[in-house]
């Protein structure tokens, strides 16, 4: 996906038994769509990260989303009963979401978990990658990518990089 | 702490030699974007340093102990990872047909 392409439309099922569609977040002046997952040590090392960036931009009117789209046939615990537990676990405060067609991951133009859209309120893609450049330790971070374009949009201004490469566990295709 | 750093450089420097090794036997290559071969070199460097072995980092470490030489880079499902879908789940090794389709793709040249 190029940046200046459309989001994708969705309709997916999410960890707290609602349905969620792109649609029903019109309003919102970004959407950050996290290509996410339960197993991979990338995204675990990531969810602490994503969940106080949720907490600090949704005031902001930023809206994050995770979606999972592993085969959860090869992969049991990329199913809706282990993200529904983790989401619980782990206090997600924003949408989890299954994607079991593949077909929003496919869309996306996805590789990696973690794997980050930004959109923004025209729901044209603004900025994809990564979320920082270390996902070892937040403290070693020198580049915060995400955080860098959702600044710089909700100012109104260009994301300082608009494309990063994703890096993580490769998405779980069927 | 200088040994912990003498003892991870000397572990980067097998998981490079091996990567290589591997590589120069021509079945496969690496996966085409650098950034993203170097974080799995340094995941399996994080797993040779800390365990004595090359676990890949894609997997929950815990998992993989349990699964032993299956899960240790070249791990067992590699081959069939990269028959369906061109690159091994880490992203570190991948077909030469893939390569080339990437390179067609991002109109790159090939350098």
């Amino acid at each position: 996906m190029h940046i200046g392409s459309p989001c994708p439309a969705f309709d997916l099922p999410g960890t707290d038994g609602k349905r969620h569609t792109l649609a029903a977040m019109e309003g919102k002046k970004l959407l950050v769509l996290v290509v996410s997952c339960n197993h991979c040590p990338y995204v675990v090392a990531y969810e602490d990260r994503l969940v106080a960036l949720s907490r600090e931009y949704a005031p902001k009117g930023v809206m994050l989303v995770a979606i999972n789209a592993n085969d959860a046939s090869r992969y049991p615990d990329d199913a809706m009963e282990p993200m529904i537990q983790r989401a619980k676990e782990r206090g997600f405060d924003f949408p989890y979401l299954r994607d079991d067609s593949q077909s929003v991951a496919r869309a996306l133009g996805a590789r990696f978990t973690p794997e980050v859209y930004v959109f923004d309120q025209e729901r044209k893609l603004r900025y994809h990658g990564r979320i920082d450049d270390n996902h070892r330790d937040p403290a070693k971070v020198t580049a915060h990518d995400l955080k860098n374009a959702l600044d710089a949009l909700l100012a109104g201004e260009e994301p300082p990089v608009a494309e990063t490469t994703a890096f993580g566990c490769s998405v779980k295709w069927k | 702490m200088k040994n912990d750093d003498g003892a991870r450089e000397r572990a980067l420097a097998r998981v490079r030699r091996f990567v290589a090794s591997y590589v120069a036997k021509g079945k496969y290559t690496l996966y085409p974007e650098p950034e993203v071969v170097e974080n799995v070199v340094q995941g399996l460097t994080d797993h040779l340093a800390a365990t004595g072995k090359m676990y890949c980092p894609c997997a929950p470490l815990e998992d993989s102990k349990q699964k032993g030489h299956h899960m240790v880079c070249p791990c067992t499902p590699h081959h069939e990872d990269i028959a369906r879908q061109g690159y091994c789940d880490c992203a570190l090794f991948a077909s030469h047909d893939f390569v080339a389709a990437e390179r067609l793709r991002r109109g790159d040249k090939g350098e």
